[in-house]
């Protein structure tokens, strides 16, 4: 169990920023920001 | 084979004849084609620079009063129209389909030596055969209907678009030919260099066809979107400007997609009816060979369908906001309540075919108990998508409700939910597909544990991700936040498809088999999910063809020139979807026609070709 | 032959629930029949018939007088319009094609930008382009004909000789179907009511930028829907600041049906 559970939550961190990161630059290139401001 | 050395030399040259003679003349058609454009651009030019010297030389939009339109008595001449269309739709979007992935698979058969792939891709082929004349047929019908029904539409249209046209029928004649050295010449052009050639010939096949398309598809988005035209909807002479109008490429993507999962089904549904009535194992192997393919195919399509789709509809709003607001929240909005139900049956009957042919191997038992789960996740995303939203209501509902919007209900309604639920549930499908492809292997590589967990975790990290863009941006934001949330979504979406594919590839290669699969193996009931899915794929091309028309209302080229005719009405969803199910039925029939036609031809041809292979 | 009728029957049980579902599954709407054409003789129409038709678009269909208005101040007034227009020919900064006074202010209707009074421009355009839309097309989509009778009504308005002439071909006034006396039906949507009420000529919504009224583009962040009800029913009760009373029409009580109403406070105070 321990084998999975690590690279779990290693590539689940790292997916996540991707993602995160991916967001951040769509949203961006659309001249918004990924956190709503007025 | 025992050919002589010297007919076979005698055959390649005619096959290399034969190929310079299609390319010279697929070549002069181009060539034709450039000086009229080039022409057309110039006359614009002059247009421009002198103002009023083209007036005059093309005629203004006609606007016909309600007896200028011919009416034959007892005959509603915009159903006729409209059935005739949509029957010429059906089976030219078949017919387009079948040679584009019957080219893929004999180029797949080619690469890996598997005889099986050519032999499945000539019966794809020849299932598509009859259906070419069919289409024709129902071409010409067309044309005659609408000439006789909406002649000064049709008069104006036909003045515009004089060149395309005339390249239409010239490149029918190439598709045509083509298409008759593809599918006699299959037998004849095998091994080696001959091969080459057929398979140039297959490209030529689908490069005439899609031209083709993109033909028509210029003359059906410029009455949606006319281009072209001078202010007082006089045509200005450039051609190239009415072609290429503001929806022309939008619909171009979408049909081509569409066409392909389309064309994937009705052979599907081909392929069930053959494995019912099969008597023998070896039959029922090879028709739930081509009945899985062909699924294959349709859902592969599929799955990018709803971001064209997004795509056009996007692209409708900005050409033109009052007819992207008729087409989603005006009286069309219930019809794409209509059409969740159509995707989520397609979604549904795809995924349970998928889970039934996990009985084809003996290794399924170990993902059988995910199976309820993904069904769960399927029919729940289906259920938020359908939720409609804003409703027409009474007075005593709306005052029962307490607004246009259901309490509970209402927030699920808005298109950020509906966003989340069809990305959602395409992984979820992508996630039947992993474990199907699964099923019979079991991994060989020593990372199978972690590569399993990265997996889980991209899956689990990006369906996070989809819900946070859903529900922050959806629900806490302002409209523009809302719509530009929802392309990270898709772009999640693709990513974990590529990627969680790219993994599998890795982990998975070198794999043991745990037992051959046994094509055949599988019951009855999933070959009535082909027939579900080729019905419902039939039914809903029919409703998003009456909604492609219906948008432009009472034009017959929205803005330019009003159809005045007694049929400009638009007509309830209730009666658009009874001349849609009409038309479906008449379409079976005449597929079972044709099916019927490749069978008895078929008895007939088998027992000549064994004669002369002998 | 047994397997034919079965899918033979399975398809027909198929096509019967999706068309049952949308015959009984979904309310049926019946859609608004299209606004009727009406033909006016012009043949037969006098000069004065003319002008006064010119009238009633430059008042009515038109829509002209929501920005030509002295208390807007977003459009020149066009009461000496024929007057000055022999002189605008002249302007260097004139970049139309017209040649006479009624070609001037016929082209002004269908090309906006051939001539910007100073002032008047799309903001930051430096007064080239201008924010007028072509009356030929779009939601307005005045016939030729009835361009001809609005510069027919300016030049009489300037007490400068009408120049126009009658056009020979019959113009189209389109009806709209509550004239018919029959209720018109509810609208399914609030943006239909936007659009059909044109609220982005004045206000700054979806993809429009008016820009006579306040900006509603997030008006829900700061006003309530008492507030904003209030607004649509007695526009002058309240007046945001920075813009003029009485601009904005004061009957959307007696057009609206009362559920319209509401999804359209709905939709507002939803806009943050």
């Amino acid at each position: 169990m321990k084998d999975y559970i690590l690279p779990f939550l290693v590539a689940f961190l790292v997916c996540s920023a991707a993602f995160l990161a991916l967001d951040a630059a769509i949203m961006n290139a659309q001249g918004l920001s990924l956190i709503f401001s007025g | 084979m025992g050919i002589p050395q010297a007919t076979r030399k005698g055959h390649r040259a005619a096959a290399l004849v034969l190929l310079v003679l299609i390319f010279a003349l697929f070549g002069a058609g181009l060539s034709w084609l450039q000086p009229t454009l080039a022409f057309a651009q110039e006359t614009a030019q002059e247009a421009g620079d002198v103002q009023g010297v083209a007036e005059g030389v093309y005629l203004a939009a006609p606007q016909p009063t309600e007896t200028d339109y011919p009416q034959i008595a007892g005959v509603n001449s915009r159903v006729v129209v409209w059935l005739v269309a949509q029957l010429h739709l059906w089976f030219a979007a078949f017919i387009l389909a079948v040679p584009i992935f019957v080219l893929i698979i004999e180029g797949v058969g080619m690469a890996t030596g598997d005889e099986r792939y050519d032999k499945m891709a000539y019966e794809f082929i020849k299932v598509s055969i009859t259906a070419y004349s069919l289409t024709a047929i129902l071409g010409g019908l067309l044309i005659i209907t609408l000439f006789v029904f909406y002649p000064h539409l049709m008069q104006f249209l036909s003045n515009i678009f004089k060149e395309s046209m005339f390249y239409y029928a010239l490149l029918f004649f190439v598709e045509s030919a083509c298409l008759y050295v593809y599918y006699y010449g299959w037998h004849w052009l095998q091994g080696g260099f001959r091969k080459w050639v057929h398979l140039t010939v297959g490209l030529l096949l689908n490069a005439a066809g899609t031209t083709l398309m993109f033909l028509a598809n210029a003359w059906i988005t410029f009455m949606m979107s006319p281009a072209g035209l001078d202010a007082s909807g006089g045509f200005s002479g450039d051609a190239w400007a009415a072609m290429h109008n503001f929806l022309w490429n939008p619909i171009n993507l979408h049909r081509v997609i569409a066409n392909v999962a389309y064309g994937g089904s009705i052979v599907g549904a081909y392929a069930a009816y053959k494995f019912l009535s099969a008597s023998s194992a070896q039959d029922k192997a090879h028709y739930d060979w081509m009945g899985y393919t062909a699924n294959l195919i349709a859902i592969s399509a599929l799955l990018p369908l709803p971001f064209a789709g997004y795509y056009l509809a996007a692209e409708i709003y900005a050409y033109s906001q009052q007819m992207g607001i008729t087409l989603m929240g005006g009286i069309f909005a219930w019809l794409f309540i209509i059409q969740a139900v159509l995707i989520g049956t397609l979604f549904l009957s795809a995924n349970y075919y998928l889970w039934c042919g996990m009985g084809r191997s003996e290794g399924a038992v170990r993902y059988n108990k995910y199976v309820k789960y993904l069904a769960i996740v399927i029919i729940g995303a289906f259920l938020v998508w359908f939720t409609p939203h804003t409703l027409v209501l009474t007075n005593q509902e709306l005052k029962a409700l307490g607004g246009p919007y259901h309490k509970y209900l209402g927030p699920l309604g808005i298109m950020p939910a509906k966003n989340t639920a069809v990305n959602i549930m395409i992984l979820f499908t992508t996630l039947s597909f992993i474990l199907y492809r699964r099923a019979n292997k079991v991994a060989v590589v020593p990372w199978v544990k972690a590569g399993n967990a990265a997996q889980v975790a991209l899956f689990s990290a990006g369906i996070v991700n989809i819900l946070i863009l859903g529900i922050y941006h959806g629900y806490f934001t302002n409209t523009v936040y809302k719509v530009a949330a929802s392309i990270p979504q898709v772009a999640t979406t693709l990513i974990i498809i590529v990627a969680s594919t790219i993994i599998d590839r890795f982990m998975y290669r070198g794999a043991r088999d745990v037992a051959p699969l046994r094509w055949g193996r599988i019951p009855d009931r999933a070959q009535y999910a082909l027939f579900l899915l080729a019905v419902a794929f039939t039914w809903l091309m029919g409703l998003m063809g009456y909604i492609r028309s219906g948008i432009r209302q009472h034009w017959h080229i929205v803005g330019v020139m009003r159809d005045n005719s007694p049929d400009a009405y638009t007509p309830t969803l209730g009666y658009a979807a009874n001349v849609v199910s009409v038309g479906t039925i008449l379409f079976m029939a005449m597929v079972i026609f044709v099916f019927w036609l490749s069978h008895v031809s078929t008895v007939k041809t088998v027992p000549v070709l064994r004669e002369s292979e002998a | 032959m047994r397997i034919f009728l079965n899918v033979v029957v399975f398809s027909l049980l198929i096509i019967g629930f999706f068309a049952g579902y949308s015959r009984f599954g979904i309310p049926q709407i019946e859609p608004a029949p299209p606004p009727v054409a009406e033909k006016l003789d012009l043949g037969a129409m006098t000069m004065e018939e003319f002008i006064a038709l010119g009238e009633r678009i430059y008042n009515g269909k038109g829509t002209c007088t929501l920005c030509h208005t002295a208390v807007g101040g977003r459009a020149p007034l066009l009461d000496g319009a024929a007057i000055v227009a022999a002189e605008r020919l002249a302007e260097e900064t004139y970049k139309g094609e017209a040649s006479d006074v009624a070609g001037y202010l016929y082209e002004s209707m269908t090309n906006p930008s051939a001539y910007v009074v100073a002032g008047f421009g799309k903001a930051g355009s430096n007064d080239t382009v201008s924010p007028m839309p072509n009356m030929l097309s779009g939601s307005i989509g005045l016939s030729e004909a009835e361009l001809t009778a609005v510069v027919a009504y300016l030049q009489d308005l300037g007490g400068t000789e009408v120049t126009v002439e009658i056009p020979a071909e019959a113009v189209e006034e389109e009806e709209e179907p509550e004239a018919s006396g029959e209720p018109r039906p509810a609208f399914a949507a609030p943006e239909e009511i936007i659009a059909e009420f044109t609220c982005g000529a004045c206000h700054k919504i979806g993809e429009d930028e008016g820009e006579v009224g306040p900006d509603l583009t997030t008006i829900g962040a700061h006003r309530d829907r008492d507030y904003l009800r209030r607004s649509i029913l007695l526009p002058n009760a309240e007046i945001a600041e920075g813009f003029e009373a009485e601009l904005m029409p004061d009957d959307y009580g007696e057009q609206l049906y009362a559920g319209e109403l509401e999804m359209l406070v709905d939709y507002l105070v939803a806009l943050k």
